[in-house]
């Protein structure tokens, strides 16, 4: 054990147990799985991507490269979680990837030796051949050589969520620059939320032994969290990762809460003003063998020591460009008992290191170019640092590189996102604090919160002059997909060298850290090959996430029933206590057939079609649209909406109707009831009710609102049950009504209002089945009442309800057009041998764009019905009608194409409709309807939609 | 019967989870009044409701108030929506934080705070909430959605433990902007 | 995600809304002009300030005419 007995951030009264690659380790609560691990001495966790090469941890947060490793604990194993962003929990089961049969023993390490052989491109080049090469043989082999950790295959078990948050600031980061701010912002009374991606407040500070107004800066930030927490303003979030930056001041961050109900939560916080206190990342040196276990980032190092009191090594080499910052890697090193064997300044040339699975030896150069072997089992290096301004890049603003911080750094920014401190290059404590404190007094100002004080912003900290140079070509830039300084060299000279090329061809700056360690490097490598200078180089574009994100996250509750709202009619309850078999349509649960006993779909299906047709049956509509249009100009507002003409519809009648789209194509159909001179009630089929009830609205508020009328859905207000069959009046009649239902009474289209023995209703005289037929509508909560009464009183005439298989059924027998089947967008009302209801008198929408010579020429697509020939063959479904038979290729020309195609139970024959080129002149030809699918042809005939009872004498009966 | 219409959801008691939250339908019979937006605002201010007696005035449109209770004597165009919308409540000390967990709108904006009434969404809900405190929210639903509406409440309920830190009490200093609206 | 100023309801979420499309002059609807099938098929796709419309399906369920800088995602509408 590497672990001291007193110091650090860690609760030692607590052991958690954990195993890694099935060996038992301990650690405390306040550990991170990275500090666990190097506590109980172990370094080597991971081969890497390509070459299997032994890998460490190198760094202490979301950037590690190298350290990926799958855990494993109650809710199953997740993959490729970097050992620094994950905490410490107890029974957690830690295994390594990539390497078979065991990390030690990797077969695949040979890769290593000969690593030329993979160097950039080499998969483009030499895979190439033969054509079937790479799906058979190639791809498979690559794909178990290289790769990261393997998925779960069961199913997620937890808990996820997604929530939102509004604030007047919202922090980002809780170092020394976030915290002064927040403590600013709370106390000036914004509301405030402090991010913080750790479990713990303090960022850099949790390793720094400065002082801050006279204390230490540990129990500063302990300070600064105490009067945070004391504000009811204030919102604090460990655990939480800002990922992304979104219009208008939205800030995405997944929480993973300490407490296991929920796994993760995804919170979309929409603030008035983000400080980006997010830090900086240190960045390696780039030379061989810098990826070896052992070697490690000086800040890593020193908050490995300090904030989780873990000693990484017994002989160690620091490899510092900046001096405060070596001088207190060594301070670090000497308080965790580590002797210092070497401490290297810039101007000394790191050649390489040695080591099998740990690092025992680093090679170097001094000034005067003499080598040095120095042995040692731990290298702290740095060679300066990358300010982290993801989230100000991700709107589109782009990082600048600053000759003297030798970084990316953001613009000056006007708002509403501010980056403060480390994000925007200020490296020094004081510095943090005080740009902290400015940015919030800023952002107080504009909020008009506080008084404008000015107060000056700190300056970016500039990097040493020196720096430690780049040396041999096998010196990784980018350790998670083992990218080389040869591969970039190479990307260079082989022309790929605009950035965006370059990490396409050498996959820099790619996988799950995103190039965190690797990007300045990789633009300073890119810059010295091209002989340009790093500003020209630019950078690839910024996205979020800024660090991976589970799907579960992104999902959140919008699992298995919660995906989409459903919408459920009156009479779901009534119907599922029958046993009806129910299916989504659309939004809807609907009811798709009533079974009975051991019945087959077929069986039942064929009942209820033969039980409308005989004698009666009842179905549910209440999912149709229907919308209430009232006011002295309704008359005018609907006649322009529909194309057909009905200005002398009487009250108490209804009219079919049908909308055309602006272009002149069929948008909808319906029925159009007069209730009263200025009051009617309009039907929308069920697919396009709300787009229907949308667009009348546009038409009444934008287009025409001097015309006075006053729109109301009125969908879920009423249920309506359609009675069918021949018996359909008499059933009526039985259902006691207090209006007069005879014949000439009550004819066919129209509407009636009144009561049902007790029960208020609207009952409509209109038919989808073609039999004589009443939808009737009752308020909502009195659905079950009439379902009763409908069931009780059909009971003579053994009536079935019926569900949406034979609503479909008799409509195609029937010949009448459905949206998404016929009504596809692309129909004109002549396409659908409707051009009798269109009106010539007077103005409609889409009148104008019907008119266009393409959409009145001869030979369109029509829509026309066909049986086979012989009269017993099914007809397969969605087949392609032909003139031919298919030739030895399976091919044919096609001259048309099926919409539905059933078996008829009424007509017992197979029968279908279809849209037909030329089809209205074609009436008794005969074709062949093609499925290659199915691979099934059969000889159809060409004849009139209308398949049942044409005259359609039955509605009047 | 017609005082009795048929309950849209199952929704009569406590959601799963510790938050202790419930909710109930209870049939609310609703009128749509539509006029010129002069007229309605002598009724009830855009954006805001009244509650006066057994009277319930709600205006989330323009020109449309929702209005339970007597109607007042006015030029109006009446519909019945009695039987389209479903009125659930949803009660407990989280009542009105939990719902704003999900909603579109920030129920803790210093306007809906003054409003008390928004219509909004839900996640994928469009539904319509009024409160007269934190503790006890109404909310109106489409009754097609209303059943579904509260399955999925139930299911975000679930995902709530005990000791959100959001919601723990903690000492306040004088004159604090109070964030729990 | 943006925040769009419906003039009635304030500032609201964009998922609230149902976009509308460019706001154009309603043709004539006899007419059958070049002019019409222009601003049908072809509606203008500026870069900078655009007048359209929304839709505030989950608020007012109001029809409004906004500007919207397709650059930026400025509002350029005052909500006072």
């Amino acid at each position: 054990m590497s672990r001291f007995s007193i110091g650090g951030l860690i609760d030692r009264d607590k052991t958690l147990t954990f195993t890694f690659d099935g060996v038992t380790m301990q650690g405390h609560p306040g550990d991170m799985l990275a500090s666990a691990l190097l506590a109980n001495d172990r370094h080597f966790v991971a081969r890497s991507l390509k070459y299997h090469r032994p890998r460490g941890i190198m760094s202490a947060g979301l950037e590690e490269p190298s350290a990926l490793v799958t855990v494993t604990d109650a809710f199953g194993s997740m993959p490729n979680l970097k050992v620094t962003e994950v905490p410490l929990r107890d029974g957690m089961q830690v295994s390594s990837q990539n390497a078979h049969p065991s990390l030690e023993r990797d077969r695949a390490a040979v890769f290593g030796l000969g690593s030329k052989m993979l160097s950039a491109g080499f998969y483009y080049k030499t895979f190439k051949w033969p054509k079937t090469g790479w799906a058979k043989t190639y791809a498979p082999l690559i794909r178990r050589a290289a790769g990261h950790g393997g998925i779960d295959p069961e199913p997620d078990r937890a808990l996820y969520d997604k929530r939102r948050m509004a604030c007047d600031v919202l922090v980002v980061g809780s170092g020394a620059a976030g915290l002064s701010a927040a403590l600013i912002a709370a106390q000036s009374g914004a509301t405030t939320v402090l991010l913080e991606q750790d479990h713990a407040l303090g960022g850099a500070l949790l390793g720094s032994m400065e002082q801050i107004e006279g204390m230490s800066a540990v129990d500063w930030v302990q300070d600064a969290r105490a009067a945070l927490s004391q504000l009811s303003n204030v919102t604090l979030k460990t655990r939480t990762l800002a990922f992304g930056q979104y219009d208008h001041c939205l800030i995405q961050a997944v929480e993973a809460p300490d407490e296991m109900t929920t796994k993760a939560i995804l919170w979309k916080i929409r603030a008035r003003r983000i400080i980006l206190a997010s830090g900086a990342i240190e960045r390696p040196v780039v030379f061989a063998g810098n990826d070896r276990p052992g070697v490690m980032l000086a800040s890593a190092v020193r908050l490995y020591i300090r904030r989780f009191s873990v000693g990484l090594g017994k002989c160690a080499v620091v490899a510092v460009s900046d001096v405060e910052e070596r001088n207190d890697t060594v301070a670090a090193l000497n308080e965790a008992g580590t002797k210092v064997v070497a401490v290297l300044d810039s101007d000394v040339q790191l050649v390489k290191t040695k080591g099998r699975h740990h690092l025992k030896m680093v090679i170097w150069r001094d000034s005067k170019g003499r080598r040095h072997r120095t042995p040692c089992d731990l290298l702290a290096m740095s060679n300066g640092w990358s300010p982290t301004a993801h989230l100000f890049a991700h709107m589109g603003h782009s990082l600048r590189f600053d000759v003297r911080t030798h970084s990316l750094l953001p613009s000056d920014s006007d708002g509403p996102l501010y980056p403060v401190g480390g994000a925007r290059g200020v490296r020094d404590l004081v510095g943090c604090l005080q740009d902290g404190k400015a940015v919030a007094h800023h952002v107080m100002a504009e909020l008009e919160m506080h008084k404008h004080l000015n107060l000056p912003r700190a300056m970016p900290t500039p990097a040493p002059t020196k720096r430690f140079q780049s040396a041999t070509q096998t010196g990784f830039v980018d350790l998670q997909n083992d990218v080389t300084r040869a591969d970039i060299a190479q990307a260079q000279a082989e022309g790929y060298d605009d950035v965006e090329l370059t990490k396409r061809y050498t996959t820099l700056g790619m996988g799950t850290d995103q190039g965190k360690t690797s990007w300045t490097n990789g633009i300073l490598e890119i810059a010295a090959f091209g002989n340009q200078t790093a500003g020209n180089v630019g950078h690839t574009t910024y996205r979020p996430p800024y660090s991976p994100v589970s799907i579960g996250a992104l999902v959140g509750a919008e699992v298995d029933t919660e995906m989409i709202p459903i919408h459920r009619t009156p009479f779901h309850t009534d119907f599922a206590r029958l046993g009806c078999v129910f299916q989504t349509s659309g939004h809807w649960l609907y009811s798709r057939y009533f079974p009975q006993a051991d019945e087959t779909m077929t069986e039942a299906v064929t009942r209820e079609c033969k039980a409308v047709r005989q004698s009666l049956g009842c179905v549910d509509m209440s999912t149709l649209g229907k919308i209430d249009v009232q006011g002295p100009d309704a008359l005018t507002f609907l006649s322009r909406m529909y194309c057909n003409a009905f200005a002398k519809l009487p009250i108490g009648r209804v009219r079919y109707a049908l909308m055309l789209r602006e272009d002149g194509y069929v948008f909808d159909d319906g029925t159009i009831a007069r209730l009263a001179k200025d009051h009617f009630l309009i039907t929308a089929t069920t697919a396009n009710a709300a787009s229907v009830w949308r667009y009348m609205q546009k038409c009444a508020q934008i287009d025409w609102p001097d015309l006075d009328v006053t729109l109301t859905s009125v969908r879920d207000h009423w249920a309506s049950l359609a009675i069918a069959g021949p018996n359909a009046r008499d059933l009526l009649a039985a259902l006691d009504p207090d209006f007069d239902i005879g014949r000439d009474a009550f004819p066919f289209a129209a509407v009636r209002q009144g009561h049902l023995g007790a029960l208020p209703v609207r009952v409509f005289s209109v038919s989808f089945s073609g039999e004589l037929s009443f939808e009737i509508n009752t308020p909502a909560g009195f659905a079950t009442a009439l379902f009763d009464r409908v069931l009780d009183a059909g009971a003579k005439w053994n009536i079935v309800p019926y569900g949406l298989e034979t609503l479909d059924i008799l409509r195609i027998e029937k010949g009448h057009i459905s949206v998404g089947t016929e009504i596809d967008g692309r129909r004109t009302p002549h396409d659908l041998g409707l051009d009798q209801l269109v009106s010539s008198q007077k103005h409609y929408v889409g009148r104008a764009m019907l008119e266009r010579p393409n959409l009145k020429a001869q030979g369109r697509a029509h829509f026309v019905g066909l049986r086979s020939e012989d009269g017993h063959s099914p007809i397969p479904p969605a087949a392609h009608l032909c003139e031919a038979g298919m030739d030895s290729q399976g091919m044919a020309q096609t001259c048309g194409y099926l919409t539905a195609a059933v078996h008829s139970p009424t007509l017992d024959q197979p029968i279908a409709l279809g849209f037909l080129d030329n089809g209205h002149a074609r009436m008794g030809e005969t074709l062949w309807a093609h499925s290659p699918v199915a691979g099934k042809s059969v000889r159809v005939r060409v004849g009139p939609v209308c398949a049942y009872d044409p005259r359609g004498d039955r509605l009047h009966a | 019967m017609h005082d009795h219409p048929a309950a849209a959801t199952n929704a009569n008691g406590f959601l799963p989870g510790p938050l202790g939250l419930r909710l109930d339908e209870a049939f609310l019979p609703l009128m749509a009044l539509n006029g010129s937006p002069r007229n309605l605002d002598t009724l009830v201010a855009f954006g805001h409701y009244t509650e006066i007696k057994t009277s319930l005035c709600l205006r989330f449109s323009p020109d449309t108030v929702l209005i339970s209770g007597d109607i007042p004597v006015g030029n109006w165009r009446m519909i019945d929506l009695s039987h389209g919308l479903t009125h659930l409540r949803l009660r407990g000390i989280e009542a009105l934080h939990f719902l704003g967990h999900y909603t579109s709108a920030n129920l803790h904006s210093a306007q809906l705070r003054d409003a008390r009434a928004v219509r909004c969404r839900l996640n994928h809900y469009e539904c319509a909430i009024w409160w007269a405190t934190t503790r006890d929210v109404h909310i109106l639903i489409e009754r097609s959605l209303a059943q579904s509406f509260c399955d999925h409440l139930g299911a975000l309920a679930q995902r709530h433990s005990g000791v959100d830190h959001l919601h723990s009490q903690r000492p306040v200093i004088p004159e604090a902007p109070d964030r729990r609206g | 995600m943006l925040l769009i100023p419906c003039p009635y309801c304030g500032l609201r979420d964009e998922s609230e809304f149902v976009y509308g499309g460019p706001a154009r002059a309603l043709p004539d609807m006899d007419a059958q002009t070049p002019e019409a099938q222009h601003s049908l098929y072809r509606p203008i796709n500026p870069r900078g300030p655009l007048r359209e419309l929304w839709y505030h399906s989950g608020g007012c369920e109001c029809w409004i005419t906004l500007t919207r800088n397709t650059i930026t995602h400025e509002f350029e509408d005052d909500l006072s």
